[in-house]
């Protein structure tokens, strides 16, 4: 039973698993370009220039144009870290949204819902049992989230959110939530 | 009686306990069967209820799991219309077993899609009447659609309601383009608004007649729209010129779905109502009219029931 829970607990942790790991990546990327920096200070350009592309060889990045090496350095060596490591640079921005942020956003919208009785909308209210809302309300509802979030809701998944917490799911595990 | 008073979901009045403490209800009055192209409608509105032992009786006809379903309903005008919607299947039901069935003895199933139906029981002497049912609630009315052995969808809104979006753009996110043309040619926005609640019920009874859900047969891949008839039927008599309502397929447009009737009426002044039926191939019309029948009462269950189907309480009707 605990292992069965702990299971449970890890998979729903994925995403902040992988937000902190992409965090403690950055800062180690962040350190590692600081020793490189400070490399790079000690030398000309010219073994700056040859210095880095032989990192790129190494690394086996295309980079779309030369840019001065002092400038453009610092992005581009984060993004070559997290490269290597198979994020790309939106994934490891994190386009998924923070599942309690997405929960605030998701009761407002339905508190505001003209039909509703605010002090009813819990985190774990029913559209139909709990807020007494019928499919033309619960149709509006998804339109006014889809509203907020900026990304149309297909209409066969629309059937199954009948919810605040399965909106709040569908909704923090859809990468073009913003 | 204290998992009523846990919810708290009735006051307690001593006096009318006292008066029918879990009396026996009074015999439903037996109904005849629909024919084949007809649907019966019985629509009981929830503020005609002011007896509270009648909720008593009512819940005594529930299933424990339905018993459960109402009291999990969050508050007392919430649980009071479950409650109702269950009592008034469970009745209407019963009233075309010609006393055989009680409302009690019902059981329900659910079809693969969870549309609800009848499961009926194989009895030696007597088969039981192969009824289909649909039911729609608002908060101030509940209807239930029955017929004989044919798919059924209805679905009631209140003429009043308003909606939060603007008509065009739900129109615009939810209904087929020539359902969002016609909305745009209506320039009255009252007009508009009527028209839309009016579609919408058309569009929600086609969808729970099918009985595949929401999500089985989303609301942009298909037309209902008026048709203007033939003038010549199958048998070479003359119909009327009324048009029609019929279903089509936005991908297939031209091929209607005949399939499909529909009927859209004003029920008790206040609700649209539209009932959506499978025609009846196995009984086809001879020389008579061929669209859908109906015959509507207003019940208050074991208190009363009236038949309003030639009263002004169903009106403005289009088939």
């Amino acid at each position: 039973m605990e292992k069965l829970a702990r299971q449970q607990l890890l998979r729903g942790n994925t995403r902040t698993q992988l937000q902190r790991r992409y965090r403690r990546l950055a800062s180690n990327g962040r350190k590692r370009y600081s020793k490189f920096r400070s490399f790079l200070l000690l030398c000309s350009p010219m073994a700056v220039a040859a210095a880095r592309s032989a990192l790129l060889k190494h690394l086996r990045v295309t980079v779309a144009s030369p840019a001065p090496p002092r400038r453009a350095a610092p992005l581009f060596f984060d993004q070559l870290v997290l490269r290597r490591r198979g994020f790309s640079t939106d994934e490891a921005r994190g386009t998924f949204l923070d599942k309690s942020e997405v929960a605030d956003r998701v009761i407002t919208v339905v508190k505001n819902f003209q039909k509703v009785d605010p002090s009813k909308v819990t985190p774990n209210a029913y559209f139909q049992k709990d807020l007494g809302l019928d499919s033309l309300d619960t149709v509006e509802i998804v339109m006014a989230l889809e509203e907020e979030f900026g990304f149309e809701i297909p209409d066969n998944e629309a059937d199954k959110i009948d919810s605040i917490s399965l909106a709040v799911d569908f909704i923090a595990s859809h990468p073009q939530a913003k | 009686m204290s998992w009523l008073l846990r919810r708290n979901m009735l006051p307690l009045h001593s006096n009318s306990l006292a008066r029918r403490p879990f009396a026996s209800p009074l015999p439903l009055p037996p109904a005849s069967l629909p024919s084949p192209r007809e649907t019966h409608i019985w629509y009981v509105v929830p503020d005609e209820l002011k007896d509270a032992s009648l909720l008593y009786q009512y819940m005594e006809l529930l299933s424990p799991c339905e018993r459960q379903s109402v009291l999990r309903m969050n508050g007392e005008r919430l649980q009071k219309g479950a409650l109702l919607a269950r009592a008034l299947v469970r009745t209407t039901l019963a009233r075309y077993t010609d006393g055989r069935l009680s409302p009690k003895s019902f059981k329900f199933q659910k079809n693969r899609f969870g549309k609800p139906e009848v499961e009926w029981d194989k009895y030696d002497l007597w088969a039981p009447p192969p009824l289909q049912f649909n039911i729609s609630h608002t908060s101030t009315m509940i209807a239930c659609g029955v017929t004989l052995d044919l798919p059924i969808g209805i679905d009631i809104e209140e003429k009043q309601r308003k909606t939060s979006n603007n008509i065009l753009s739900l129109a615009h996110r939810y209904f087929s383009p020539v359902e969002v043309a016609y909305l745009k040619t209506l320039a009255d926005p009252e007009c508009r608004q009527s028209e839309f609640i009016r579609l919408w019920t058309l569009k929600e009874a086609y969808v729970k007649a099918l009985g595949r859900g929401f999500s089985g047969t989303p609301f942009k891949d298909f037309t209902i729209r008026l048709e203007a008839s033939n003038s010549k039927q199958v048998t070479g008599e003359l119909k009327s010129d009324a048009p029609s309502i019929v279903v089509e397929a936005v991908d297939d447009p031209g091929i209607l779905m005949n399939r499909w009737q529909f009927a859209l009426f004003e029920l008790n002044n206040s609700h649209y109502t539209a009932v959506c039926m499978e025609r009846d191939v196995k009984n086809p019309a001879d020389g008579e009219n061929n669209s859908l029948k109906l015959e509507v009462w207003r019940t208050l269950p074991f208190v009363e029931d009236e038949c309003v189907t030639e009263t002004d309480a169903v009106k403005n009707i289009i088939r």
